[in-house]
């Protein structure tokens, strides 16, 4: 049974910005995250990730502040508290080949200053058992395939049962089953916590997140509900024979004909928007053409 | 669709409980476990103890010299060593290699105290290795023969040689990024060892940083000749291991005041060590390395049986009954006034240049025999040699080669008063190049081609035949100026042709 996402703000950011190599990964962030998913859409170089380390305290902005579950980062007992507090699942997590699963949450575990043996055992074997891993707990982390490795990321992200989850394309590389399950993981996940995912899959967002934020060139676009991403594109969205030089983006479906995305045309049929309509929209008039081809 | 697992129910979680030194210890207990058992490691601890417990040996490993025991305890952890400090720096470098830096970055423990944690993982293994030099030093002074007294200094500089290369592994893992630099590291360690090592002289500041302190001399000398500066090296070690530890957790950001203090206060310690080691040997030892050497008598304890008196160094009184035994026996050999000629047996040392130096021992006076401070095997033969020159000439003077038959005589007392004397005999030509030498402690005694043929022969008869001719003939056998070719045929055998190889040997 889903929880409605809280309404209390559990992480705010205001002014985040972040220069890397000559550019500003992000820019004049300002965010306020609540209980739930949050889905963070933005195409490659959008600056997701860099906003991301930044609340998750791996990176610290230039600019800005912000608070995670009360902590200011900024400080080092801040930093601390925070770190106790969040869980992080970075775009490419590694992983000791070497340590069986439960050997790696269980180190995790360690470092989350989680020092009882006994209750960290059975966080390491909670978490596990979460991610549908129980079974393979004490195989070699070498021996297990790609999409129960990055379940197994997933499970040192859950250990300690973190109010604030930051998860960086968790499900980037594994196949639409695994891609379901992990949907499913995340959905769970939610329920009681902030959980910040950062996404290329708008399904992803449609099905999981109960707030939308799309980023482009280390700036917010757009930050609000699902629906009302898909909103966006309402009468924007047609169909027609050919491609429509004043669409934005537009492609032949399965049907032989092209949906367009743009500003239509007087009467043209317009259709039913998604949300990645929105999205494409949402990321303005520079949109890269390869979004949509 | 996937079948949809459901997640347990969960009890709320206790929060972390911020006890960052119980995660410490937590997360040391972890990495010592692996550690131990990283393959590198439990191949060299293996090899280690295959050395160690492997059957066979020498007959002198009989007799043990504890003093020497103890540093022997040493060498194979120059060789440990390294593997530890590979094994550690995988160890700190496994996030980096792995790719969970990224991840871990935000986990709670900060990085300093995870080199913290690092550095306290190396000591089980350090307490392994100090177990196995424990048991190594036992066994070998649990041997009956064992005399002397181990050093405890002695004994740790092996664990802390290990201890330091394992503490080097952990600050080269937070220094260098790259799995290439410990072994690169450990194999300029061992290069240093070797060439530190070799340095022969005593107080130079070169033997003082050097891992260990080898002293290759060629007999042992009673402990308290020794003036090693095993406590100050021990301490050196120790103080090299903190001084890396505070490095390593520095450069994780432990900027906190008292590692900054350890940091200092430790490299003080290791200055202050390598000076100390370079001040010894103390004038105390100097002045007992003197009489010990000049006059032995004024520190031995002698004990007379029958017409023989025995004076060791203290340490040494116990192996009083085996050299008792080879003097009897030859003794038992011989006949007439010689056989119960009043000797002493004296315990002599080369100490001035302490265990490095050179061993050259001046001939006793007539009536004294001398005895080295090592026994069993060989050295048994090489006393009983003594023994027999006592008894047949009355002194330890080399004058040549003996080309007579007091050479034969000598040597096969000195192969009947031995256990096992035959085979050694016929060893001395793989030990000093030249069969039918017997290194006695003073001078050898050296035949030339022909004697050495007829002692070889003698050894091809029964020897309680050719023992009863050897007594029945030992006035004339023992006299000066008997031929070679009589004594052989005074025991029964044929002596072969004068060669051109024994015409040129001087004779004695």
């Amino acid at each position: 049974m889903t929880r409605p996402p809280g309404s209390r703000p559990t992480v705010s950011a205001a002014g985040l910005a972040l220069r890397y190599r000559g550019t500003r990964a992000v820019d004049d962030v300002t965010l306020r995250l609540t209980e739930g998913v949050t889905g963070l859409l933005g195409p490659n170089g959008a600056g997701k990730t860099t906003l991301l380390r930044i609340l998750a305290t791996a990176t610290p902005p230039d600019n800005g502040a912000f608070t995670v579950l009360g902590h200011d980062p900024s400080t080092v007992r801040g930093r601390q508290d925070a770190r106790g507090a969040l869980g992080y699942l970075p775009q490419n997590p590694g992983f000791h080949p070497d340590f069986t699963a439960f050997e790696f949450i269980d180190y995790v575990a360690i470092l989350k200053e989680l020092t009882d043996r006994r209750t960290r055992h059975a966080e390491a074997r909670r978490v596990l058992d979460a991610v549908g891993l129980a079974d393979v707990r004490g195989k070699r982390i070498r021996k297990l395939s790609g999409g129960m490795r990055q379940r197994v990321a997933l499970a040192a992200a859950l250990v300690g049962d973190p109010k604030f989850l930051v998860l960086d394309e968790p499900t980037v590389g594994l196949d639409p089953e695994q891609r379901m399950r992990f949907r499913e993981l995340i959905a769970e996940a939610g329920e009681g916590r902030t959980v910040l995912l950062s996404t290329h899959q708008t399904e992803d967002v449609a099905m999981l997140c109960h707030r939308v934020v799309v980023m482009d060139k280390g700036r917010v676009r757009f930050d609000g509900t699902a629906a009302e991403l898909t909103a966006v594109a309402d009468g924007r969205v047609w169909s027609s024979a050919e491609r429509q030089p004043g669409a934005r983006a537009g492609w032949r479906t399965g049907t032989g004909e092209f949906r367009n995305v743009g500003d239509p045309p007087a009467g043209a049929r317009l259709v039913d928007p998604t949300l990645e309509d929105g999205y494409l929209l949402a990321l303005g008039g520079d949109t890269p053409a390869e979004v949509a081809a | 669709m996937t079948a949809v697992t459901e997640a347990p129910a969960v009890a709320p979680f206790p929060a972390p409980t911020g006890d960052a030194r119980r995660a410490v210890l937590a997360l040391a207990r972890v990495e010592a476990r692996r550690l131990l058992l990283h393959p590198l490691v439990l191949a060299a601890l293996a090899a280690y103890l295959t050395v160690l417990l492997w059957p066979g040996g020498e007959p002198e490993d009989a007799y043990p010299v504890l003093q020497d025991i103890d540093r022997e305890t040493q060498l194979g952890h120059v060789l440990l060593g390294p593997v530890v400090m590979i094994a550690a720096n995988l160890a700190v470098l496994r996030s980096h290699r792995r790719g969970t830096d990224g991840h871990f970055a935000v986990l709670v423990l900060p990085p300093w105290q995870r080199t913290c944690a690092h550095l306290l993982s190396v000591l089980p293994t350090v307490l392994v290795t100090a177990l196995i030099v424990t048991g190594q030093f036992t066994a070998g002074a649990l041997k009956p023969g064992a005399v002397g007294r181990g050093s405890v200094f002695e004994l740790l500089t092996g664990p802390l040689l290990i201890l330091v290369c394992a503490v080097l592994g952990v600050l080269l893992g937070r220094v260098a990024g790259s799995a290439l630099v410990a072994p690169l590291a450990a194999v300029a360690l061992l290069a240093g060892t070797f060439i530190f090592a070799a340095s022969p002289e005593p107080g130079s500041w070169l033997r003082s940083v050097s891992p260990v302190v080898v002293d290759d001399g060629g007999q042992p000398l009673p402990s308290d000749l020794l003036g090693r500066p095993a406590g100050w090296h021990a301490l050196y070690l120790l103080a090299l291991s903190v001084l890396a530890a505070a490095g390593a957790v520095l450069v994780s950001g432990g900027r906190t005041r008292a590692v900054r203090v350890t940091a200092v206060a430790s490299l003080g310690a290791v200055v202050a060590t390598v000076v100390l080691q370079g001040m010894a040997p103390s004038d105390a030892v100097r002045e007992a390395r003197e009489v010990a050497t000049r006059d032995p008598a004024a520190v031995q304890d002698c004990e007379r049986r029958g017409a023989t008196t025995y004076c060791a160094f203290p340490e040494f009184t116990p192996w009083i009954d085996e050299w008792a035994l080879v003097t009897d026996k030859a003794r038992s050999l011989a006949s007439g006034p010689e056989a119960t000629r009043a000797l002493t047996v004296r315990q002599k040392v080369a100490a001035l240049d302490g265990p490095s130096g050179m061993w050259e021992l001046s001939p006793a006076a007539p009536g004294e025999l001398t005895v080295s401070t090592a026994w069993g095997g060989e050295r048994e033969l090489e006393f009983a040699a003594s023994v027999a020159r006592g008894l047949v000439v009355g002194h330890e003077r080399y004058g040549g080669a003996h080309c007579d038959a007091r050479g034969v005589l000598m040597v096969w007392l000195a192969i009947r008063a031995t256990r096992d004397g035959a085979t050694m005999f016929e060893r001395t030509g793989d030990n000093y190049n030249s069969p039918g030498v017997i290194q006695a402690p003073v001078s050898a005694i050296s035949l030339r081609g022909r004697e050495y043929a007829v002692v070889e022969r003698l050894l091809a008869e029964p020897r309680a035949e050719v023992d009863r001719k050897v007594k029945a003939s030992w006035a004339e056998l023992s006299a000066p100026g008997t031929t070679t070719d009589r004594a052989a045929a005074l025991l029964g055998v044929t002596a072969p042709a004068e060669s051109a190889d024994d015409r040129e040997r001087m004779c004695a």
